[in-house]
């Protein structure tokens, strides 16, 4: 009886030590390796239970939009009746439903759901995938601005990294174009969480606080013209040769949940005309 | 099957499915974790090294969409699942405060050993977590999981006890 219990406890014990060793593999692993058991958890056991929750989110937010819809109906009927001007407030009421029409073509619509894992709040999980033609390092937007990029994707959902994590980087400009740099998430042990940082601009240029910055469109990832944020103030001035700007988001994080992921022949045809109305 | 074994997979299948499939839209902070509270349920009914198999799986679901920190909740519910399994037997379920402690310490454990391991966030963002939402959290999920734990079917032992 006493060796069965003993012989229990030794089968516990090798247990629980196998399980905080695979624990630690996955964890050491590199992320090459890690994502396709990432995935393959995903798309055999999350993806089902992802269905339900997009629909969730996307009822809720057809709940929270529902005011600003009836208006728009009411206005729409209004101008039925009127039938004068019909086509440009057409427009004007469109334009305020969201950036969806200004887009026309070249994207899908997702939810980008947060990671439920502590410390997860960088990256966001997207009901999209690669069923409907997306792919790594698509763009990701909002009516706002540059929301972050697709890093990898499954069949029937993605991972997105926002603008916050710290492999996110995006080539930027001034909307007038007189200056240029990179831009990334704030890190600092300072406070700061939740900024930007436009660093390499060069000393000679100097930014006023307020001054909205755009993607470049240098690199190819991200289309020119989409909003990233504005400047807050000076960060640094490193040795009197470039300086580097902290900036607020034009996406703020919590006001992640509907997002557009471009599509590659969108991304190659420019956006410009989408955000300098 | 045992009615009450159905039932109480169902509860767990429950708890998992809203915590993986609704809670993660209405709390993006995490406050409230119900895969922990099913990993407690499932460490008072089984044997430690089952206990801990069964923390790996469910954190594994949960690493599976936050890549950046893949294996760390795996880890966190591994050890508190063995934790709970081990030093309880189930015994804490019998008495409100038993199972309220464990629950607290078990949300506040897996939560440090989640932010440690997964090392995603750094300086006054950790010092937050740990001083504020780490506590919050087990609060929120003592509470919440002192009602879950009382629905589902008691241990074996405990229903033996009161024949």
């Amino acid at each position: 009886m006493a060796r069965g219990a003993r012989s229990n406890d030794r089968l516990d014990t090798v247990l629980v030590v196998a399980c905080v060793l695979a624990a630690l593999t996955l964890r050491t692993l590199a992320p090459v390796r890690r994502e396709p058991i990432a995935q393959a958890v995903r798309e055999t056991f999350v993806a089902p239970l992802l269905a339900g929750q997009a629909s969730v989110t996307r009822s809720e937010r057809a709940l929270r939009e529902a005011s600003a819809l009836r208006r728009a109906t009411d206005s729409l009927t209004r101008l039925a009746q009127d039938a004068v001007g019909l086509a440009a407030e057409n427009a004007a009421l469109r334009g305020l439903l969201g950036l969806a029409p200004r887009v026309a073509w070249g994207y899908v619509t997702a939810e980008a759901l947060p990671a439920s894992t502590p410390g997860g709040a960088s990256t966001r999980l997207l009901s999209v995938g690669a069923q409907d033609s997306i792919a790594p390092l698509s763009p990701v937007v909002t009516a706002a601005g540059v929301a972050g990029l697709v890093a990898t994707v499954d069949a029937r959902s993605a991972v997105m990294l926002t603008w916050a994590h710290p492999d996110f980087r995006v080539s930027a400009m001034s909307a007038d174009g007189s200056a240029v740099g990179i831009v990334t998430a704030h890190t600092s042990n300072r406070g700061g969480e939740g900024l930007l940082e436009l660093a390499g601009v060069p000393f000679r240029t100097l930014l006023a606080p307020g001054t909205a910055i755009v993607s470049s469109g240098l690199g190819g990832v991200f289309p020119a013209g989409v909003p990233i944020g504005t400047v807050l103030r000076v960060l640094s001035d490193e040795g009197g040769w470039v300086r580097s700007y902290l900036l607020t988001p034009a996406v703020p994080l919590p006001a992640m949940s509907g997002v557009l992921v471009l599509r590659a022949p969108r991304v190659a045809a420019g956006l410009d005309s989408v955000w300098s109305r | 099957m045992e009615r009450r074994t159905l039932g109480l997979i169902v509860g767990i299948a429950a708890l998992v499915v809203l915590d993986l499939a609704v809670l993660r839209m209405l709390d993006g902070r995490g406050v409230l974790d119900l895969l922990l509270i099913a990993v407690v349920a499932v460490a008072g009914r089984v044997r430690p090294g089952v206990a801990a198999l069964t923390g790996f799986v469910f954190g594994l679901l949960r690493d599976s969409t936050a890549p950046d920190a893949f294996g760390a909740s795996a880890l966190a519910l591994s050890v508190v699942a063995y934790g709970v399994a081990r030093l309880s037997a189930g015994a804490f379920e019998e008495r409100l405060a038993a199972t309220a402690a464990v629950l607290a310490v078990a949300r506040v454990v897996s939560d440090v050993l989640t932010v440690l391991v997964a090392g995603r966030i750094h300086g006054t963002e950790l010092l937050v977590r740990l001083v504020w939402w780490a506590p919050l959290g087990a609060i929120v999920t003592t509470v919440v999981g002192v009602f879950a734990l009382r629905l589902l079917p008691p241990p074996a032992d405990r229903r033996r006890g009161r024949r």
